[in-house]
């Protein structure tokens, strides 16, 4: 039990590997954002 | 188990009455095949929006897939994650040229679009073949997903839930076509993302919380909330996965059909919007609770690394999860294969009538004639898909990720060079067609490294594509009709 919570600790801070957080989370997260760009600037221009 | 069979059946009813009511409410509004099959380009970007994740999203992801993380981890939520990246691509990048060109060649169908654009009738119809033939399996898919999780549910024997299945789509698409479908997505996707975000919360809470879960997951396997090693047969699924069912929606028709049908540009950014939400919250939260279920089936005595994955969420639904939520998840399921089913029997009947049978066997027939052979046809298709699901000869994953491997294989590249080559013609986007179909189907069957087939299929087919261009005789009309600049 204790060497298992102690690699948990060692993962992200959301008890998940860091490569889930960077290559799932990150790409998932700044697409949702970058819509939202697309969205407010192209309907400044028009 | 009585009680929760009759509210279960009391469900089906009452969702079928509104789901038949949708197809009474759309029957007025289609009179001709342009109705039928793109909602004459007046369906807006909000309904859209939805019912694109609605149609991207099926039974398959709430069942199948939310299996597979369970036995995998939370590692899967990578494929889901990378949903909405896709999306991104499809609303920001795509949809506003090929919507362009859907309207300005009055395109019924994606096979319509491929014969107009290339002014070919010969490749349309052999495209549209293809459609037909390959997007069979993924039918089936979402059909045992609904059949497994409705027998696992309500009690009844699978080929009822199979059949209810086919009966429930075939209510409202008869009548409404992509009026009835997307209208009924717009209410189906609502409901199926509360549903899973419902679902994902009270997982969670029943082990206490975010971080308590996992450590649950980890005190099982380590590898449970770890990335799989690079190179690995799991990181080789979760890679293939994560590009198939992320990338390989863009060129399925079904996802055409919807993205470049919305009426404006305006209204194509408001479905950006939706669609990017929908897509990352959806799975997100169905890959949670399917990770989560692992510990939580385990307390109840239960191991899902020796379960069927097909019926790990459906045990867990019955064995783990109140009554009133199984009931609940019950709808979502519901809603979540519906939504999938019907986007694929319309674009199918749609396709064979427009693409096949009037152009081969029937030149002279008329508009009404098409839109009621439209109407049998979707009928027969969802009869058809039934059934062949009542004997499914592979799992959920196995049929969906087939079927999307082999169409975005052949269509990736014909769609890109149609949409941004002005020197493409038929021979290219055949030659991309044959050589990503067959590239794909042999990778599938002697796999010389474990690779999935979804890589080296459509890199050959926009290679082949495009490199194909560079010899083009593109009909000049063509191109400068549709490649003309804006005002």
């Amino acid at each position: 039990m204790l060497v298992i919570s102690l690699v948990v600790s060692q993962l992200s801070p959301f008890g998940f590997d860091w490569w889930i957080l960077l290559g799932g989370f990150v790409p998932g997260l700044a697409s949702v954002a970058i819509a939202f760009i697309l969205f407010f600037r192209r309907g400044k221009e028009e | 188990m009585a009680e929760i069979n009759m509210v279960s059946i009391g469900i089906i009813v009452v969702y079928m009455a509104i789901l038949g009511a949708i197809g009474w409410f759309s029957r007025n509004k289609v009179k001709c095949t342009a109705d039928w099959c793109v909602g004459s380009f007046r369906i807006g970007g909000i309904v859209m929006g939805v019912a694109f994740f609605a149609t991207y999203f099926s039974a398959v992801i709430m069942v199948g897939f939310a299996g597979l993380s369970a036995k995998l981890g939370l590692s899967t939520l990578v494929i889901g994650l990378w949903h909405p990246v896709a999306t991104l691509l499809v609303f920001a990048i795509i949809a506003p040229v090929l919507s362009k060109m859907f309207k300005e060649l009055n395109a019924m169908t994606y096979s319509e679009f491929f014969t107009l654009r290339f002014k070919n009738q010969a490749f349309g119809t052999l495209s549209s073949l293809v459609i037909a033939i390959f997007i069979f399996p993924y039918t089936i898919s979402a059909i045992i997903a609904m059949g497994s999780a409705l027998s696992a549910l309500v009690g009844t024997p699978f080929w009822i839930g199979v059949i209810a299945s086919g009966v429930i789509v075939a209510i409202y698409i008869f009548t409404g076509g992509l009026f009835s479908a997307t209208l009924a997505e717009f209410v189906q996707g609502t409901v199926m993302v509360f549903v899973v975000i419902g679902v994902a919360l009270f997982s969670y809470s029943m082990l206490g919380g975010y971080l308590p879960a996992h450590q649950a997951l980890a005190d099982i396997n380590i590898s449970l909330v770890s990335f799989p090693a690079f190179g690995s047969s799991t990181w080789v699924t979760i890679i293939g996965l994560t590009a198939v069912m992320s990338f390989g929606f863009i060129a399925q028709p079904q996802a055409v059909l919807r993205y470049a049908t919305i009426c404006n540009k305006l209204n194509i950014k408001k479905a950006m919007i939706i669609a990017v939400l929908g897509t990352l919250i959806f799975p997100l939260a169905a890959y949670s609770y399917g990770a989560i279920s692992n510990p939580i089936l385990r307390s109840f005595g239960y191991n899902p690394a020796t379960m069927i994955q097909d019926m790990i969420i459906p045990t867990f639904v019955n064995v783990a999860l109140p009554q009133w939520l199984g009931a609940v998840f019950l709808v979502g399921m519901l809603c979540a294969a519906t939504s999938t089913i019907d986007a694929l029997v319309h674009m199918t009947a749609g396709t064979v009538t427009k693409d096949i049978v009037k152009p081969v066997f029937r030149k002279e027939m008329t508009d009404k004639g098409q839109l009621r052979l439209m109407q049998v046809l979707s009928l027969v298709f969802a009869i058809g898909a039934c059934v062949f699901a009542i004997y499914p000869q592979a799992t959920i994953v196995q049929l969906a990720s087939y079927a999307w491997t082999v169409i975005a294989s052949a269509f990736f590249g014909p769609l890109l060079v149609a949409v941004y080559s002005k020197r493409a013609d038929w021979k290219s986007a055949l030659g991309g067609l044959i050589v990503g179909f067959a590239v794909a189907q042999l990778w599938y069957l002697y796999p010389p490294i474990p690779l999935h087939a979804f890589f080296p299929g459509v890199g050959a087919s926009v290679l082949v594509s495009f490199a194909l261009c560079r010899f083009g005789k593109p009909p000049q009309d063509m191109v400068e009709r549709l490649f003309k600049p804006s005002k």
